[in-house]
């Protein structure tokens, strides 16, 4: 919202020795933000009115002209391109040092005197487009006419058109509690607060009714239209507005249309309240206008100035002439009502409507107006009066032969009941911190314009405020509110910083977060893979690819994007795109991710989630997923990292064969991860022709872990046992199986038959020439040992017999020399 | 005699100078002090002397033998260190090689991670609890607990994600939700962060993005004032940004605080004195705060007329691009390893 420092200073004086800025700074850490300040004036810096005192062909090209300029002080030579210049015109000549848009274009050029084709040129004669007036009236190729103003040559340009106020941009979020700012007059009035300095209401006298026209409202629904008040007005001349006018508007940024409508926009923008003008003729019966404000019906639709036609949902505020609706209200004029160069007679709406209705109609129709906008905030239903009155006023003064012709209706069933809060200085000082006197407190509020009572001479006598009408529709009711407005102006910098006290307890930890974190640490710093983060979301293709269901999925009801509707049951989706993104990249993508995941009750039920405090059907999963070029054993690499990290976590971790394969999971390469026996995970390479479906050429494997349970998992305490006074005794073993009998059989095989095996390293496995197809060539490291004696050479021998003999039997193992 | 002595001295030493290596030392000891050598060949004429002579002779060939054996050990000394120069010489490797074949430990931990890892520590060393909440969070909690009624915009659907066919689901849109489960979980008095993501309905772009990071605060006890959570936001800011940081208030509106702040850090590039990154200001806006709502309390199971608290909360995401400088907020979610890897 944009702010004028001239409409401004109708209402407030500043002190001396404010700036543009202490205002801006002023307003931003007491009120609300102030995003930007510009000095219109200074984008015209060094730009003057010049009077084109001669005009010729410039000898070496057809279509310049040389033109003598008086710009005031002097006179100076400019090559001008526009066809329209002419002597005895007046124009805006931008002198060497101001700053231009060529052609209208691109950025700002600072001129300086040079030569063109030859001739002097000392400056500019401008379009005004290229000083940033973007309908100034003239033709393509033409400069702007500036010969019907009365300003002298050398007169700062700024000043001509207007525009030598200040703007100051509020911050539109910082005033969605402040509905009272959003009018110069309540800015002003806010302002006055800050300083201390006195306000001008500028009260406009009360409207005096007509007679010739018959106005009568209605409202069905008054939660919906709390006040409505309105006038007819007639003997209306509709014109271009004054210059002051269209130059008030253009400050904030609206276009003038005419002077009645910009009458209604004027006084939104002054006193923060929406208006609307009807043309009387389009809505009247005879010299009777009947006005009905009611919800709409099932299928209504409204045409609106805009040019759109719209179907209101049923129950919508409208605003009727008891039949047809003429207006969506608070939103929107209807078409057929509007205000044009024939009317005569129009009828002045001022009124208040719900901030909920008016902001689902509007988000609704996806139409945002000034007027939603201000009446979406809760405005103050006792400024409607005011408005009303100004806008007649106003009209009357920019046309003299208007004349109020109806009598001023007022529905205005139940005014609101003044709000007044209770609150003790000393609740004040406990909520802040600091301690302000009760007067101070009077005082700061006094200027807002509360009003206090209570009994001066105790200090700590509880006070009685009444808020004013405009804060008082949503923003301040209970008293909190009221001690921020204390603070706010008393100052947040003026209240010391303190560090609060607390017996000194260990917080409760989060197993999960802990856990968690040691796993990061050991992945990255450990294991050399890189954390990512990826969305909550999947896509059905990338689920499709691996052949997952998407229907077991939970599902947003509005996806920013079609393409990813799915909340994440698994990070695998996602993690094996981010694969496919980085392995053309990188010879080794090595990556993991810890995020929860979404089982499919954990939308069913709110509680469903909350039963076991750990939010069990949101768990946190691990996965990692590794490939590398090259690499046709990535499960290796995986299921290795695996064992180290759970193991770092004092978990006792082993594989087994897979008990439940995934779609996606390659049968011959995957497995359970198993902690104490039980599944928590699994680690697999993906199908070959899932990859490649995700547009990876090699190979890529994965663990994914549920965190979750894991982390309630206790860690095996190390229990200490004696350090081995006798040495071992160690022997090597080769042999040939079948390559489908696995490791861990063969390990649990060999530590059941012998007590005294302390210890089996597998250090070879060899499949190929010199070995059966079919058969793998084991080569194992065996360590014996006693804690009582040193193992002699025969009970060592005694041991591998018992296990070379287990070996045979159980795998039909054949032993190599 | 005593000349031939002499003589055999001056042989010595001279022979010695040009010594270089173990071989050569070797044959010369031979030459002058073996068995055959020269020295004891003189010994051997010595015997030939009257008893006077021979012992004057006999002193002054142990004197001689003496100095010889002491010139032979110094060079000895200096070959074998020549030699284990040499040989330490030629067992130099390029250290600058990178390790073939083996592969790199040093994996990354997200920027995110590295930042929220760190405020947990600080807080942690504070006394807080680092809780943590569901992310399909139930629309009770994300708005109705907290202040946030019906007809507010925050839940329009174009700011949040609804669940289909659980109307009152949502993707939770800030952290706040867990303000008031960890008061329903771990009552009062309460000291509590909360980092965690968070999702909003918004188109990405350069400085948009639907899914991001917070870190919440809570702190409630009896007695708590804003001066507090002054207090503890300047700590914050001073181990972010060094001791010399300063945090400036200003009013801001949040439904669940009251009164309400925003808060901005003293600008680390420039040092408040207005740069591009602050856009001129000298401030940096990174977190919002207040004092908890008396409704928000109560639905926390607190009494708002004994216990007062405040909450703040800091855009995790936003102070992970100020401090490393990152232009496009779609990096952090964007999974891309040039990216990750720089951190």
């Amino acid at each position: 919202m944009l702010i004028s420092k001239k409409w401004l200073s109708e209402f407030v004086k500043l002190p001396s020795g404010v700036s543009d800025l202490d205002l801006a700074a002023k307003l931003t850490l007491s009120t609300v933000e102030v995003e930007k300040v510009t000095d219109q004036a200074a984008a015209m810096d060094k730009m003057v009115v010049g009077l084109v005192v001669a005009c010729s062909v410039h000898p070496n090209a057809d279509r310049l002209k040389i033109c003598s300029v008086d710009v005031g002080d002097r006179m100076v030579q400019i090559v001008c391109g526009g066809t329209n210049v002419a002597q005895g015109m007046k124009v805006a000549v931008a002198l060497a040092g101001s700053k231009v848009k060529w052609h209208g274009e691109g950025d700002l050029v600072e001129l300086s005197n040079t030569k063109i084709r030859g001739e002097k040129s000392e400056g500019m004669i401008c379009a005004g487009s290229e000083i940033g007036i973007e309908k100034s009236g003239e033709g393509e190729h033409e400069i702007m006419d500036l010969s019907s103003c009365d300003f002298p040559p050398g007169t700062p340009l700024a000043k001509t058109l207007g525009r030598d106020d200040v703007t100051f941009e509020i911050e539109h979020k910082s005033l969605t509690n402040r509905p009272d700012l959003m009018g110069h007059y309540g800015m002003a009035r806010e302002i006055a607060a800050l300083y201390r300095v006195a306000l001008d209401k500028k009260e406009p006298a009360s409207t005096e009714a007509g007679s010739t026209i018959a106005l009568n409202v209605s409202i069905s629904d008054p939660t919906l239209c709390p006040r409505y008040r309105a006038v007819a007005v007639d003997g209306i001349v509709v014109a271009p507005s004054p210059a002051w006018l269209r130059a008030r508007l253009s400050s904030c940024g609206v276009r003038s249309i005419n002077n009645v409508v910009d009458v209604t926009n004027f006084v939104m923008l002054e006193l923060g309240q929406p208006m609307h003008a009807f043309d009387a003729d389009r809505i009247s019966h005879g010299d009777a206008i009947k006005i009905v404000v009611r919800s709409a019906t099932a299928g209504e639709k409204v045409s609106c100035l805009d040019d759109q036609t719209y179907a209101v949902d049923e129950g919508a505020l409208l605003i009727t002439d008891g039949k047809n609706p003429i207006a969506i209200a608070g939103v929107m004029g209807g078409k057929e009502s509007a205000v044009t160069n024939a009317t005569t007679r129009v009828v002045f709406e001022s009124a208040n409507f719900s901030p909920v209705s008016v902001r689902k109609t509007s988000t609704k129709l996806a139409l945002r107006s000034e007027s939603s906008a201000r009446f979406e905030k809760s405005l103050d239903p006792a400024q409607c009066a005011a408005a009303l009155d100004r806008a007649v006023a106003l009209l009357v003064e920019l046309c003299p032969t208007a004349r109020v012709a109806s009598n001023v209706v007022d529905e205005y069933p139940t005014p609101p009941k003044p709000v007044v809060v209770e609150l003790s200085p000393a609740q004040v000082s406990a909520l802040l911190g600091v301690e302000i006197s009760s007067d101070d407190i009077v005082d700061i509020l006094g200027r807002l314009g509360f009003k206090i009572q209570y009994s001066r001479p105790d200090p700590n006598a509880p006070l009685s405020i009444t808020v004013p009408s405009w804060r008082a529709t949503k923003d301040v009711s209970i008293k909190e509110d009221i001690i921020e407005e204390v603070a706010r102006i008393y100052g947040y910098d003026r209240i010391p910083s303190t560090l609060p006290t607390f017996s000194i307890v260990p917080p409760p930890q989060d197993p999960v977060r802990l856990f968690a974190r040691a796993m990061r640490k050991a992945l990255s710093v450990g294991l050399g893979a890189t954390e990512v983060y990826r969305y909550a979301y999947v896509s059905p293709e990338t689920l499709a690819k691996l052949g997952l269901v998407a229907n077991d999925h939970v599902k947003l009801a509005n996806p920013l994007a079609a393409d990813r509707p799915y909340l994440a049951q698994s990070l695998l989706p996602n993690l094996l795109e981010t694969v496919a993104d980085n392995h053309r990249a990188a010879a080794t993508v090595s990556i993991f991710e810890i995020d929860r995941v979404f089982l499919k009750a954990s939308a069913a039920d709110p509680e469903a989630f909350e039963g076991s405090g750990q939010f069990d059907q949101q768990p946190y999963h691990l996965a990692v997923a590794h490939s590398a070029a090259g690499d046709e054993k990535p499960f290796a690499t995986v299921r290795e990292n695996v064992r180290v990290l759970l193991s770092s976590a004092g978990l006792d971790v082993s594989f087994g064969p897979i008990t439940n394969p995934g779609s996606w999971m390659h049968p011959g390469r995957s497995a359970d991860i198993l902690v104490n026996g039980k599944k928590f995970g699994i680690v697999a390479e993906s199908l070959p022709e899932a990859s490649q479906s995700l547009g990876i050429d090699r190979r890529v494997a994965i663990a994914e872990l549920n965190l979750s349970e894991l982390s309630l998992r206790p860690a095996r305490l190390a229990a200490f046992a004696p350090v081995p006074q006798f040495p071992s005794a160690t022997r090597d073993l080769a042999f040939v199986v079948s390559d489908r009998v696995a490791y861990a059989d063969i390990e649990a095989a060999m530590r059941g038959e012998s007590k005294l095996l302390a210890s089996v390293e597998l250090f070879d496995v060899y499949r190929g020439k010199g070995v059966e197809d079919g058969k793998k060539s084991v080569a194992i490291h065996l360590s014996f040992s006693s804690t009582d004696r040193t193992l002699s050479s025969e009970e060592a021998e005694r041991e591998v017999a018992a296990i070379v003999a287990v070996l045979s039997t159980r795998f039909d193992a054949t032993m190599r020399a | 005699m005593k000349e031939q002595l002499d003589q055999l001295k001056q042989f010595a030493l001279e022979s010695l100078q040009g010594v270089t290596d173990n071989d050569s030392l070797e044959r010369l000891r031979v030459e002058i002090l073996g068995r055959k050598g020269k020295m004891a060949e003189l010994m051997k004429a010595m015997a030939t002397l009257g008893d006077e002579d021979r012992k004057a002779a006999g002193a002054a060939a142990n004197e001689i033998k003496a100095a010889i054996e002491g010139a032979f050990a110094t060079v000895a000394g200096r070959v074998e260190s020549a030699a284990r120069s040499e040989r330490l010489g030629r067992e130099w490797i390029d250290v600058t090689e990178p390790t073939i074949g083996v592969r790199s430990g040093m994996g990354n931990l997200h920027p995110v991670t590295q930042v929220r890892e760190d405020l947990e520590d600080l807080f942690s060393s504070m006394g807080f609890i680092v809780a943590d909440g569901p992310e399909l969070e139930s629309e009770y909690y994300n708005f109705t607990a907290l202040n946030i009624p019906a007809t507010h915009p925050a839940r329009d659907m174009q700011d949040t994600f609804y669940i289909e066919g659980h109307p009152d689901m949502v993707m939770r849109t800030h952290t706040s939700p867990v303000q008031i489960r960890s008061m329903q979980k771990y009552g009062v008095p309460l000291r509590a962060i909360v980092p965690g993501r968070c999702f909003r309905n918004e188109a990405t772009d350069v400085r948009h993005e639907h899914t991001f990071h917070q870190l919440e605060g809570v702190v409630i006890d009896k007695g708590i004032t804003l001066g507090h959570m002054k207090g503890v936001l300047e700590t914050v800011a001073k181990h972010l940004y060094g001791s010399e940081t300063q945090i400036r208030l200003r009013p801001k509106f949040y439904p669940f605080v009251e009164p309400g702040v925003n808060g901005e850090v003293t600008c680390f590039l420039c040092k408040g004195a207005g740069c591009r990154l602050c856009k001129k200001s000298g401030w940096l806006e990174v977190f919002g705060a207040g004092m908890i709502h008396p409704n928000v309390l109560r639905e926390g199971g607190v009494d708002p007329d004994v216990y007062s608290g405040f909450a703040f909360g800091f855009g995790l995401t936003r102070l992970v691009m100020l401090k490393y400088g990152i232009d496009d907020i779609r990096h952090l979610e964007g999974g891309d390893l040039r990216f990750l890897k720089q951190f």
